[in-house]
């Protein structure tokens, strides 16, 4: 008899000890995507969540996302990351280029026939050295990271004008290079929409290198160290510059990978392609719960931003919402989740 | 924002990681050991550093340093700003890591902690040094006397 109103009186112990409200400002992102979802599944009669529709969402948001999880690296350090889309347009037709069919129309290496391995390497160094040469900047000739990167943004999307010449897209690429982005993991033939859609299968992995390296490793501690107090984190033996170096060549890798990715998803290597989604990035990071004072963020909770976004993103469409007026509905939630975090940060310390 | 155990560890992490990968548990070994001999009061390893007292925070960076397990230790004003409980215990603290057999540079500006602390007083004025004193011949006297010898041609 005794034994049990033990157990009720260290249980009511531990709820009274519970921090609620950390909790709910914690894991408050979560119940807000699942109000979107559920709000979205009304207001469009359940066409929303239908598998189809699902499949499309988790596509579109792992684009998002991948990025997302070098922004969040990029964040914590209190630095940003604006060049990561046109390093996406960038990365899409270099990669696409060297993987046309020989013998399509336009192809830009007539005559070469590589494989689709080379193609998706020059796509993700290319991202990488753009992504060096942002943390180079910052890191060696003490630019702002909000410069270096707009420098970045303009340049890198310039390149992308330029080596497809006339502007035009590469297309007639190879199946194989395309099936990274439209292939399945563990599709069975014979059922509709089974298997895993591949570029999700490469965000959840990224995701989950990207966690373990946050919390498991020197260099995560070192990523959280210098966003919480750059001085501090100095004289506490951190090489910063290396630091920083290694954090923008990993977003723009990543970048790199979300090109290679989109190019092959659509089929084709377009200049174009990642314009704004920077933004998306950014939006993701910060209503996932990092801090734009440094210091402070997850990678599920940019997980958990990037769906809702993706979710948003959707279902404005399915509403039939002006692509326009989206653009607003996106702007005004960055600056939503801004004041969050503003408020959230200044409370909490 | 680092928590008291980060902050304790976060000089030493390659000491306390295997090819880049955190020996989570021994970290927190070691700073559990380093929270017991250290008597730092904080409700967990887990807390933000911010969240301590002054003198408590200073004990927390003082055994980030004594993690990376020196020979010598270089500790400036260490008891600027902080209570006198706390004083007194950092106090302690370097009269034993001395026993143990370590070298302590103190820099301070107090002279009661001066004459109470150190075995070897240097007195440095504008910039220079201007003579030493032994723990036996220290008194405060001789070490503002020094202390205040200012080269003519600067007064001139």
């Amino acid at each position: 008899m005794e034994k049990p109103s033990l157990d009720t009186a260290a249980l009511q112990l531990m709820l009274k000890k519970f921090n609620w409200r950390n909790f709910l400002r914690e894991y408050m992102i979560i119940g807000i995507l699942i109000i979107f979802v559920a709000a979205l599944a009304f207001m469009t009669e359940g066409n929303s969540i239908a598998p189809v529709n699902l499949v499309n969402v988790v596509r579109q948001v792992s684009a998002i996302g991948i990025i997302g999880v070098g922004m969040t690296f990029v964040i914590i350090t209190l630095g940003i990351d604006l060049s990561v889309g046109s390093i996406v347009g960038l990365a899409a037709v270099v990669s696409a280029s060297l993987v046309q069919m020989p013998g399509g129309s336009l192809v830009k290496f007539a005559g070469i026939d590589l494989p689709v391995i080379v193609g998706i390497l020059a796509g993700l160094a290319v991202g990488a050295l753009a992504g060096f040469t942002n943390g180079f900047l910052i890191a060696r000739f003490r630019l702002a990271p909000f410069i270096a990167t707009l420098g970045m943004m303009s340049i890198a999307r310039g390149i992308a004008y330029i080596y497809t010449g006339d502007g035009r897209p590469f297309s007639d690429l190879k199946p194989d290079f395309n099936y990274f982005g439209q292939g399945y993991l563990f599709n069975d033939p014979d059922v509709k929409l089974s298997g895993i859609p591949l570029p999700v299968v490469i965000f959840i992995a990224v995701a989950a290198v990207a966690t373990f390296v946050l919390n498991y490793t020197k260099f995560g501690r070192y990523i959280y160290a210098i966003g919480g107090n750059e001085v501090a984190a100095r004289v506490s033996g951190i090489r910063i510059p290396r630091v920083t170096i290694i954090i923008y060549t990993i977003s723009g890798l990543l970048a790199g990978i979300c090109g290679v990715l989109l190019a092959a998803r659509i089929g084709s290597g377009n200049a174009t392609l990642g314009t704004g989604i920077e933004l998306d990035a950014i939006t993701a990071v910060i209503i996932g719960g990092t801090s734009f004072k440094g210091g402070v963020g997850k990678i599920w909770g940019t997980v958990v931003g990037a769906l809702l976004i993706g979710v948003i993103n959707n279902g404005l469409d399915l509403l039939s919402v002006s692509p326009f007026l989206q653009i607003v509905v996106k702007g005004c939630i960055i600056i939503i989740a801004i004041i969050i975090d503003e408020r959230k940060n200044s409370k909490a310390s | 924002m680092l928590s008291v155990g980060e902050n304790m560890s976060i000089a030493s992490l390659t000491k306390y990681s295997i090819g880049g990968v955190l020996r989570k548990r021994k970290i927190d070994e070691v700073c559990e050991a380093q929270r017991r001999t250290l008597d730092l009061k904080t409700p967990s390893l887990n807390q933000l550093i911010e969240n301590l007292s002054g003198g408590n925070q200073q004990k927390v960076l003082i055994s980030r340093w004594l993690l990376t397990d020196p020979d010598i230790l270089i500790i400036d004003e260490p008891t600027r700003g902080i209570d006198v409980g706390a004083k007194a215990e950092i106090h302690r603290l370097m009269g034993e890591l001395a026993k143990q057999g370590k070298a302590i540079i103190m820099v301070s500006s107090e002279m009661p902690e001066i004459l109470g602390m150190s075995d070897r007083i240097v007195v440095m004025c504008d910039g220079s040094l201007v003579g030493e004193i032994n723990r036996a011949d220290a008194t405060q006297e001789k070490i503002m006397e020094l202390a205040t010898r200012f080269s003519v041609e600067v007064v001139a």
